[in-house]
């Protein structure tokens, strides 16, 4: 089954203003939302401006989220008996102090796929995958099963990578990630469909989409994408990219292996739950030029995953070697204007 | 019709508040013997509700030390060690490759507070030391069943699911597609869960979802009753073992149950009530019978969420009627968290565990505590004591906090014969 997608990508919130002042939330709504929940919401809503026919109760949508927002201050506040709007703890004798309701929502990891719902009207096939890099894959590949399954006609991947929390730095600083890749505020959504050749669709394609385990190298990750896709990725490589994504330790990592090749996380920092759809929508828009490309990722823990993409062959997009800094990619950008694919 | 590729459960672990492993829990399930009881582990005094289903930590083996760091070593979390009993179980599964891949629900993030409250004591006992910031000691948990199974010596892809109480049932239902697809033949998928710390209950309490009906104890967990009061926490965790049926037969494995079907919604409705009407619960029950190619009629066992919270019942109750029709009156249902409390994220897959009842022991587990039937759950609850019965299909249902829905349906391993040349 090859799959078309086309994808939009949303910069950093400039500031919280950026989404309190969103149409689609009442005052109240706001105090549940964090800034992972506002991009996520943000960037599908964007995506889906361009998607009018999109099925909003048949198409499956898999959310990539960081860990859920715990507030590690607000716990320690309330275990230490200090009311949110006190330095003083509350004498034993007295009630704890209470949580506020959003208090306790936001422990629900599963919030910003529930506000994707409520707020977007998304009705059909669900999960949330959270964690690093792990989770973009496992939302991809989510979102395929449900198409080939007949469980989707359409599906939407929503990923974001939110390092405003407590357990994301964590990460961090337990060595989970490079500490020259600085994580990066990011959302990205993709629109998947099944497509086939015949069809006159012209957009860009998932050709492959693979797990490996742990200690894979990189060249059989090559030769099993390459059957999948049965796009030659070993070959004439000045005509095509493989592009890796590392959150590791550079000497640790697959990148070792790899002569010549891209390391977009060395350029863009880590992107985390985001970073495989990341890359596949830079490269359907043809960020690294107009052959297909082989994606692979080495996640925390070792797992390997890998994506070959065909970018679109009409899109007028010039191709570049590599993406520009993110501070330069402007607030918003979309891989096709028409959620049809069909340019001809 | 194409000929589809089936799945087979071959493997469980589980552990709750009722039992270890699934003999014992199928035990505890067929003579009606809740884990339920006062909350032991820290001093519920101050809390609005002090019963749960907490499980004995201190007699389980600990979790190994995990990804060698200088950072940590073995982790202390409840989670760490309910999870690793599970997995332990099915981890000794004869000819399991260390490619396996793992999904996993794990719940939310938390610190460990006593850790945190004591370093803030020695502080201040101290004259001009800093103020200790919130730390997490532990490893986050997002990461803990991957390192877990790492530590176990699997090499295969983890992923986490968070659909909050729907988790368990969608982790289950991924696996299943994954196989069915193509993507892989053998998953271990399932979950952890444990909100049995005073946070967590108090986060409850305030949004409503728990009974504080302490005097009467266990009893306060009632679903579909008409004196439901809310729900209780419990923890534990359960991993299923699923595999392609050629490859579990060239093992040779023992065949627990055929997944049949498995659907998935949202209710778009509201970030914590449901959807009184049902709509989003419907819309699930009847994806998962059309992805098994059933009738509703098909169905002879419906393991219920039953929360026991009154919007959820009522809510579930209306989904079943509009799905089945007049078979609902005659179709049996019960909910297990009387038995072991609200898991949670792991809700899904122990209540999985406890749908394979009526093929391993031809029982329908009861609905503990049911005595005053509630006009607005006009269902066949099966009453506090487990009724004989032998379905060929059971259908399991969850809903998550926030509107994400999930139902898996269930086939006898009887039927696999008669299934070979079929679906």
């Amino acid at each position: 089954m090859s799959i078309s997608f086309h994808s939009c990508i949303r910069r950093p919130l400039k500031a919280m203003d950026d989404w309190r002042s969103w149409p689609d939330f009442t005052p109240k709504d706001l105090k549940f939302l964090d800034r992972q929940t506002a991009l996520l919401y943000l960037t599908t809503h964007d995506l889906l401006a361009n998607c009018p026919d999109l099925d909003r109760a048949r198409s499956a949508v898999h959310a990539a989220v960081g860990p859920a927002r715990t507030d590690p201050d607000a716990m320690y506040r309330w275990a230490a008996r200090i009311p949110p709007d006190s330095a003083e703890p509350v004498t034993q004798a007295q009630s704890l102090p209470m949580i506020q309701p959003a208090g306790a929502i936001g422990l629900l990891p599963n919030t910003p796929l529930s506000w994707l719902s409520i707020k977007l009207g998304l009705t059909g096939d669900c999960g949330v995958w959270a964690g690093f890099e792990d989770a973009g894959f496992a939302a991809l590949s989510a979102a395929r099963d449900a198409i080939s399954c007949e469980a989707a006609s359409q599906a939407l991947v929503a990923a974001v990578s939110s390092p405003d929390n407590y357990f994301v730095l964590d990460g961090f600083k337990r060595g989970f990630h490079s500490p020259i890749c600085a994580p990066v505020e990011i959302g990205v959504a993709l629109h998947l469909r099944c497509t086939n050749s015949a069809s006159g669709d012209v957009s860009p394609r998932i050709n492959a989409l693979a797990a490996f385990p742990s200690g894979t190298s990189v060249e059989t990750v090559l030769d099993i994408i390459t059957k999948q896709s049965l796009c030659d990725l070993h070959e004439n490589s000045a005509s095509q990219k493989t592009l890796l994504l590392t959150p590791l330790n550079p000497q640790n990592a697959i990148i070792d292996g790899i002569d010549g090749r891209a390391d977009l996380s060395g350029r863009i920092g880590a992107s985390m739950p985001a970073a495989l759809p990341l890359a596949i929508s830079f490269a359907g828009q043809c960020v690294f030029g107009k052959n297909p490309v082989a994606i692979i990722i080495a996640a925390p823990f070792g797992s390997i995953y890998a994506a070959v993409v065909t970018p679109a062959p009409l899109l007028s997009v010039d191709p570049k070697s590599w993406p520009a800094p993110l501070s330069m990619v402007s607030e918003v950008t979309s891989a096709n204007a028409s959620c049809s694919g069909n340019k001809q | 019709m194409t000929r589809r590729r089936r799945v087979l459960i071959t493997g469980c672990g589980i552990i709750t508040a009722a039992a270890t492993g699934m003999e014992a829990f199928f035990d505890a399930l067929a003579a009606g013997r809740s884990g339920l009881g006062l909350i032991q582990r820290f001093d519920t005094s101050c809390l609005a509700t002090r019963v749960g289903g907490e499980v004995d930590i201190e007699r389980l083996s600990p979790p190994p030390p995990l990804f060698s760091s200088q950072i940590w070593n073995r982790p202390r979390d409840t989670k760490a060690f309910l999870a690793w009993e599970a997995l332990r179980q099915i981890i000794a599964t004869p000819g399991l490759s260390p490619e396996t891949a793992l999904i996993s629900t794990v719940g939310l993030e938390r610190i460990d507070l006593d850790a945190l409250i004591a370093a803030t004591a020695a502080a201040e006992a101290t004259p001009g030391a800093p103020p200790p910031e919130p730390i997490c000691p532990e490893i986050p948990l997002t990461q803990l069943p991957g390192l877990l199974w790492r530590a176990a010596g699997f090499t295969g892809p983890i992923s986490i699911q968070a659909a909050a109480c729907a988790a368990g049932t969608i982790a289950l239902g991924t696996a299943f597609r994954a196989i069915r697809a193509g993507s892989c033949d053998r998953i271990v998928a399932g979950g952890v869960d444990s909100l049995i710390f005073p946070y967590g209950i108090h986060a409850f309490n305030s949004i409503g979802a728990l009974s504080e009906r302490n005097e009467i104890g266990a009893r306060a967990l009632a679903p579909f009753d008409l004196k439901r009061s809310g729900t209780l926490l419990g923890e534990g965790a359960a991993y299923f073992l699923l595999e392609e049926e050629a490859a579990a037969r060239a093992r040779c494995a023992p065949i627990l149950a055929e997944v049949a079907g498995y659907g998935a919604s949202m209710d778009a409705h509201h970030c914590v009530i449901p959807d009184p009407t049902g709509r989003g619960a419907a819309a699930a029950m009847r994806a998962a019978l059309a992805d098994a190619r059933l009738t509703p009629d098909s169905i002879g066992y419906i393991n219920a969420h039953g929360t026991g919270t009154p919007h959820n019942d009522a809510m579930e109750s209306r989904a079943i009627f509009d799905v089945f029709g007049e078979y609902a009156a005659m179709l049996p249902v019960s909910s297990i968290k009387p038995f072991v409390g609200h898991l949670l994220t792991a809700a899904g897959a122990v209540e999985a565990a406890a749908s394979l009842l009526p093929f391993a022991r031809g029982l329908l587990p009861p609905t503990l505590h049911f005595e005053n039937p509630d006009p607005a759950c006009k269902l066949d609850v099966i009453p506090n004591v487990a009724r004989e019965g032998r379905p060929q299909y059971v259908m399991t249902n969850s809903y998550g906090l926030g509107g994400q829905n999930a139902s898996l349906i269930l086939s006898a391993p009887a039927s696999l014969t008669g299934l070979m040349g079929g679906r």
